[in-house]
């Protein structure tokens, strides 16, 4: 079996007609060759690799120089002891492949020089991995929020009612699911007991409550004025107040009014008129209405998030889950504007929880698909409640942030309002404000969950009430939360409180040890025994049970899993492989395939960029971030159920799609909400396929304003082939620094240029910015193009009396042509696309890399090597289909111990 | 996010305040004592992301007589009691954080360097959090989001955060109204929940290795934790609350501009001091949105992607004098605020006030925006240092404020190595 290193250094090598000779040699303990090899090995590596670094890398990286925080002296020894070791020498490698070192303009060896320095080291290090595999392993492993929310459901059949109570999980890289990144305190543990104790009162009260059903018709609602951060048409004289402060905190600071801020002009009181407008406004829009047997609530159109809402007389008798069924519809003309148009079921901010915060309680939120005329059916199908919380009832509010409303108009009332312009004529509600019309609520509950009940008593309660039923009971449970045998020593240590004096004495104590259980060690670590002399062994059935069932379905062994652990037959190879493929059947794969992706792909960083939707992107409006991770998760989900290769992720020849990113990338003949998969035109694909090309990715590698090719660039090296770019070298001044020309006039590729005319930048830059560049048509929302445009003022306002406006300019034609750092040219991005696919190995190498990272809960290095390769020998094979890779990981050696 | 590993010896060092000093309430002082004991001395970590228009900002010189820069005309009258510091990156040597934009966590852990954020090291010295009511209290703006909290645990869990004057009126000075008997019951019964995880935790540890074992060590640090804390509450439910001079504060202001955020926590914090009910306080801009001159509502962290555009430029750094008064109006208000041998509250109080981030449009953390003032018994203020590239990191700041203050604390995260103090000169 051929050992690549790392396949971007080999298809490099490849591409110089070089071959990577194969290594097939039984393990041996590091450096211990047999004697004749050894021999060669050193002769080889006097005579190819020393006089190489000392000839090309010692000028910067020897003797105490450390450019680039990088010394290698410690490379002359030959000895690779440590794993530091290895990487070291796998990223001599990497720069020198990529041909990045030595640095432009010093002297480089000739290519038979390189090939035999680089093969010898290889062969090093292909040996040094062999030594290190299995040295990896994934140290306790707390579950993260979702595993814990997940679990507790297996158990109890309902989810926790967590909220924003645990605080954030930490992240190795981007991933959610390594021990050593999730770390425990005492916050948490506070947590675990006080939710555990809500979920104890639910699952296993004194006396199975009753459920009750009650509709509130729409015309029972109140309005709840809820409240804004100024997003509401602002009160004249309280603004002019607010801007008076504002200016004289300025004034008082010398020079704080020279140059740019002239803009700054004293405010100047509200006028008579602009009172009245404010009046009629308020008088003339009332912000809901009673209509059709039901009420709507308005929203002005404006930025911003506000709670403003309809509060339905909710109060429930005992605290508990409870179904919600609301009658909804849009006012809003288009089918856009539905997606857009969200509601939220709130507290009201005077509630118990509410009011520790700014923001009401925010319990659940739906974008709703239907109208006045036929409303839609929203059901929550579990939401907690209690007699506390609902107290002032509960609130159905727009969820959405308004800010990307207004499409249409261009304007909004907000606006006018704040510089005192005549606002104009306003016929109709609906022309300035989107309603939310609600026909009726409906809550039944509180539901009644006997999962736990059954689980402890499943022949019925005891007839005697003894700390002995108490304890086989108890046993019983923890059998399957702990996912494992439980003696009955065991379940007493959990029941030394214990004081039985009847069945309430007797429910109280069960209470209180279950949920000791849930929050104990046992239950929120993902423990193995370990052997007493530290070596690696074999997962047990019930641990091989656990870290498979966490890894596809992101939650504790169903009791079918647990059933063959205890048969001890999940470890034959043929149960194995049957079970991955029945959790891959069941819907819940779906939160592996969620979390995996985005934390390989990085989908966060969506979230972190702010998409100006309000000027620049309006078709950028509420919802399209979910909405565009959705489909890349969808896209995943597709290769992976529908056994398709994994290179479709680079291109593909169908998209998933529904009505509103159907029109968001310009495609045709897609209706309705529900994402599904669409086969694209040829003419089609040459704008899209694969998933460099989604809006996700797109959007999430731009600042939100404008494109920067340099980070996507890196995001394609990163995310799709795997090489980590380095981080940029110290003391670069910014460029506004450098004398650059203006550079709010260039187009991004004159920027770039200007950058890469740095000769500090230019090194790492013609790699990453050629990636980069080769995705211009797309815009930074992802939108296809051929025309640069710049967002820009064209007519200079005066402030209180003008405002400036801004429109696209054309900045000049996107080049789409250009050549890859590699020397490769390309014509149009689908064909950078091509390029990319023929680094095939790299891209597969990159995802099992990410895979084992995800599975294993650790980070992985060069002692994965060995792992990685076979499980690629796997893809390459089986047409890269992820099943087959999975099967493969979860047979493999590093799965299977511990 | 880049985490190092951490061996079960540093585990135990970083834990060893809270694992060696079972909290006792004799070391509280009583009433009495109180009278005759020195002034404690408290701490005041304030952050804002997104850097500053660094142009206005750093002063050009240093020495004593540096020139007053533009942005820090607001601090003009505390001069003597400020240092500036220029040049100091966030992580020594390096150019940028854990993400572009350096937000409050990369802050308080030195882009999770250290595991327990630079505030939470404070509060577990000896002289700070085990003496008062709250350990530390940790305020923000408004609850942050996207893991920006700027306290992190000492085993690296990012502190909730108290996200309105509203909520830290509550919990400082109005008592909750159940019976003492009610709060007797429920610590008991969270004591012997506690004792029941303790063997649970033992009997587990057994099955393990080592490394398996450290990483446990976290849920037993969590228990002892609450334990202390189950001991704090026992003590002080019998201690009524502080009366203060501080009405309960109205609901949030309509337009949060940096001014009014801070200022609607000044007199609480200033409070929270005066009474001793803590002594560490961490508070985090949340640097949202704001409204520029035009009047439009304008996202803060699409603004600093200003590409040089002088317009944005000079809008932003509006913004940082505003934050600056802010800063000042709460600085002003512990100069006035006397103890009880004449000296002010400013005297006993650090304050640490800066951005992980010197530059967003280029998302740089290195020169970072960086003031300390106060405490002047034991600092050497009035003067701005100017430091090359590669020399300091936020690291070395922090080891150098927490000798100052006499934490006898382990090196902190990647501060200079090697004996004494890295940045000597900015100790009395």
């Amino acid at each position: 079996m051929p050992h690549h290193r790392r396949t971007l250094a080999t298809s490099i090598l490849s591409m110089f007609g070089l071959v990577v000779l194969a290594v097939c040699m039984p393990t041996q303990p590091p450096n211990r060759l047999p004697a004749a090899e050894e021999a060669t090995r050193i002769l080889e590596f006097k005579t190819k690799v020393e006089p190489f670094l000392t000839t090309y890398c010692a000028d910067c990286h020897f003797q105490g120089k450390n450019k680039g925080n990088t010394q290698l002296d410690g490379l002359l020894s030959g000895d690779i002891a440590t794993k530091d070791t290895a990487q070291l020498w796998q990223n001599v490698l990497d720069v020198i492949t990529e041909g990045t070192m030595p640095p432009r303009g010093k002297p480089r060896a000739a290519a038979a020089q390189t090939q035999a320095f680089v093969e010898r080291v290889n062969k090093d290090l292909a040996e040094a991995a062999k030594v290190f595999a299995g040295s990896n392993k994934p140290v306790l492993r707390r579950l993260n929020k979702r595993e814990y929310e997940n679990s507790i459901e297996e158990l109890f059949g309902f989810r926790p009612n967590i909220g924003t109570r645990f605080p954030d999980d930490g992240l190795y890289q981007r991933f959610d699911t390594v021990g050593s990144a999730l770390f425990m305190s005492d916050y948490q543990l506070d947590r675990y007991l006080e939710i555990a104790q809500e979920i104890v009162s639910q699952a296993l009260p004194d006396a199975m409550p009753k459920s009750e059903k009650q509709t509130y018709p729409g015309d029972s609602l109140r309005y709840y004025p809820g409240f804004s951060y100024g997003d509401m048409p602002r009160e004249p004289v309280s603004f002019y107040k607010s801007q008076l402060e504002r200016y004289e905190a300025l004034s008082k600071i010398k020079g704080g009014l020279e140059g740019q801020a002239a803009g700054l002009k004293k405010p100047t009181p509200p006028t008579r008129e602009m009172l009245d407008q404010y009046a009629w406004l308020m008088k003339n829009h009332l912000p809901w209405e009673k209509q059709e047997s039901g009420a709507t609530i308005y929203m002005p159109l404006g930025r911003g998030r506000q709670y403003a809402g309809l509060t339905f007389p909710t109060k429930v008798p005992v605290a508990g889950y409870y179904r919600i069924t609301i009658e909804a519809g849009s006012t809003s003309p288009t089918p856009w504007d539905k997606d857009v148009n969200a509601l939220a079921v709130v507290f009201p901010r005077n509630s118990e929880i509410g009011k520790q915060q700014p923001d009401p309680n925010i319990l659940f939120t739906s974008t709703v698909e239907g109208d006045v005329q036929q409303p839609e059916r929203i059901i929550i199908p579990s939401l907690y409640l209690s007699p506390e919380t609902t107290r002032s009832g509960l609130t159905i509010t727009r969820a959405v942030r308004l800010e990307q409303i207004n499409q249409s108009s261009g304007e909004n009332t907000e606006k006018l309002i704040l510089v005192g312009r005549q606002p104009r004529p306003m016929k109709t509600l609906s022309e300035v404000y989107r309603g939310l019309y609600i026909r009726s609520v409906t809550v039944e509950g509180p539901i009644v969950y006997r999962n736990a009940m059954d689980q402890l008593f499943p022949g019925g309660m005891p007839s005697q009430y003894s700390k002995t039923a108490a304890a086989q009971a108890l046993q019983r449970f923890m059998s399957k939360a702990l996912r494992r045998p439980v003696t009955i020593a065991e379940a007493e240590g959990y029941l030394k409180n214990f004081k039985i004096a009847g069945r309430d004495s007797f429910m109280a104590g069960m209470r209180d040890a279950v949920a000791l259980v849930i929050s104990s060690p046992d239950f929120v670590y993902q423990a193995v025994e370990r052997r007493s002399d530290g070596k690696p062994a074999r997962l047990s059935p019930h641990e091989l049970a656990t870290r498979l069932s966490f890894f596809l379905w992101n939650q504790t062994p169903d009791d079918r899993l647990l059933a063959l652990a205890d048969n001890g037959t999940l470890t034959k190879p043929d149960v194995l492989r049957s079970e991955v493929e029945r959790l891959l059947n069941d819907p819940r794969h779906q939160r592996f395939v969620a979390s995996f992706t985005t934390a390989w792909l990085e989908l966060g960083r969506l979230d972190e960029v702010a998409v100006d939707s309000t000027e620049r992107f309006p078709q950028f409006s509420g919802g399209m971030k979910d909405l565009l991770k959705r489909e890349t998760i969808e896209f995943i989900r597709t290769v992976l159920d529908e056994d398709l290769s994994l290179l479709n992720i680079v291109e593909s020849d169908w998209m998933i799609l529904n009505q509103r990113l159907a029109q968001f990338y310009g495609i045709d003949g897609v209706t309705g909400p529900e994402l599904r998969k669409v086969k694209l035109t040829p003419e089609q694909r040459r704008q899209r396929g694969g998933i460099i090309t989604q809006g996700s990715i797109l959007t999430m590698t731009s600042n939100g304003t404008r494109t920067t090719p340099v980070v996507r660039g890196g995001w394609i090296m990163k995310a799709i082939l795997g090489a980590t770019p380095p981080p940029p070298p110290p003391n670069v001044k910014p460029l506004e620094d450098q004398g650059a020309r203006d550079i709010s006039k260039m187009t991004i590729r004159q920027l770039l240029e200007e950058h890469r005319r740095i000769p500090a930048c230019a090194a790492c830059h013609q790699k990453i910015d050629s990636y980069g560049l080769a995705f211009e048509n797309y815009d930074a929302i992802g939108r296809w193009r051929t025309m640069e445009q710049d967002y820009r003022e064209v007519a200079k306002g005066v402030a209180g009396v003008k405002r400036s406006v801004y429109k696209w300019v054309d900045v000049g034609p996107v080049e789409a042509s250009g050549t890859l750092y590699s020397g490769e040219k390309f014509q149009t991005p689908q064909e950078v696309r091509q390029i990319i696919l023929r680094q095939r190995e790299a891209v597969a190498r990159n995802f099992l890399r990410n895979l084992l990272t995800y599975a294993l809960g650790r980070a992985t290095d060069i002692a994965d090597q060995p792992t990685i390769d076979q499980l690629q020998g796997v893809m390459t094979r089986e047409g890269y289909k992820i099943k087959p890779a999975i099967q493969a990981l979860v047979a493999s050696e590093a799965f299977l111990t511990k | 996010m880049f985490i190092h590993p951490i061996t079960r010896r540093a585990m135990l060092r970083e834990g060893a305040s809270v694992l060696a000093l079972p909290f006792l309430p004799s070391l509280l002082p009583a009433a009495e004592e109180k009278k005759a004991a020195a002034i404690p001395k408290r701490f005041l970590m304030v952050h804002f992301a997104y850097g500053v228009t660094y142009q206005d900002w750093h002063p050009v010189d240093s020495g004593p007589n540096w020139t007053m820069s533009r942005s820090l005309k607001p601090f003009a009258e505390v001069r003597d009691q400020m240092t500036v510091f220029r040049g100091v990156s966030l992580v020594r040597g390096i150019t940028s954080g854990t993400n572009g934009h350096g937000m409050a966590h990369d802050f308080g852990t030195v882009a999770h360097r250290a595991k327990g954020s630079i505030d939470q090291v404070v509060a577990a010295s000896d002289e700070f959090g085990p003496k008062t009511r709250f350990s530390s209290l940790t305020c923000a703006a408004a609850a942050m989001q996207d893991h920006s909290n700027l306290s992190y645990s000492l085993n690296h869990t990012p502190i909730p955060v108290i996200p309105s004057p509203v909520a830290l009126y509550q919990k400082l000075f109005v008592a909750e109204k159940v019976g003492a008997a009610v709060i007797t019951e429920r610590l008991a019964r969270k004591q012997s929940m506690l004792d029941v995880l303790n063997e649970r935790v033992k009997s587990l540890g057994q099955k393990l290795n080592a490394e398996d074992r450290n990483k446990l060590d976290e849920y037993l640090v969590s228990i002892r934790s609450l334990e202390e804390q189950i001991a704090k509450d026992r003590y002080w439910m019998n201690a009524p609350l502080p009366k203060t001079d501080v009405k309960k504060p109205e609901a949030e202001a309509d337009m949060p501009s940096p001014r009014k955020t801070l200022n609607l926590f000044t007199s609480l914090i200033r409070a929270a001091f005066q009474t001793d009910q803590t002594r560490v306080i961490s508070y985090a801009f949340a640097n949202q949105s704001f409204i520029n001159s035009e009047g439009q509502r304008v996202g803060y962290h699409t603004y600093t992607h200003h590409q040089g555009n002088k317009v944005q430029m000079e809008e932003l750094a509006l913004q940082d004098i505003l934050r600056n008064e802010a800063l000042a109006d709460l600085l002003r208000e512990l100069r006035a605020t006397k103890e009880r041998d004449g000296s002010c509250l400013l005297d006993h109080t650090l304050v640490l006030y800066g951005s992980s981030c010197e530059n967003a449009n280029v998302h740089q953390a290195i020169r970072l925006p960086l003031l300390t003032f106060g405490m002047k018994s034991r600092f050497q203020h009035g003067s701005c240092h100017g430091y090359e590239f590669g020399q300091h990191g936020l690291a070395d700041v922090a080891q150098t404020l927490f000798h100052g203050m006499g934490i006898n604390s382990p090196k902190y995260a990647d501060s200079t190595p090697g004996k004494g103090v890295p940045m000597p000169e900015i100790l009395a």
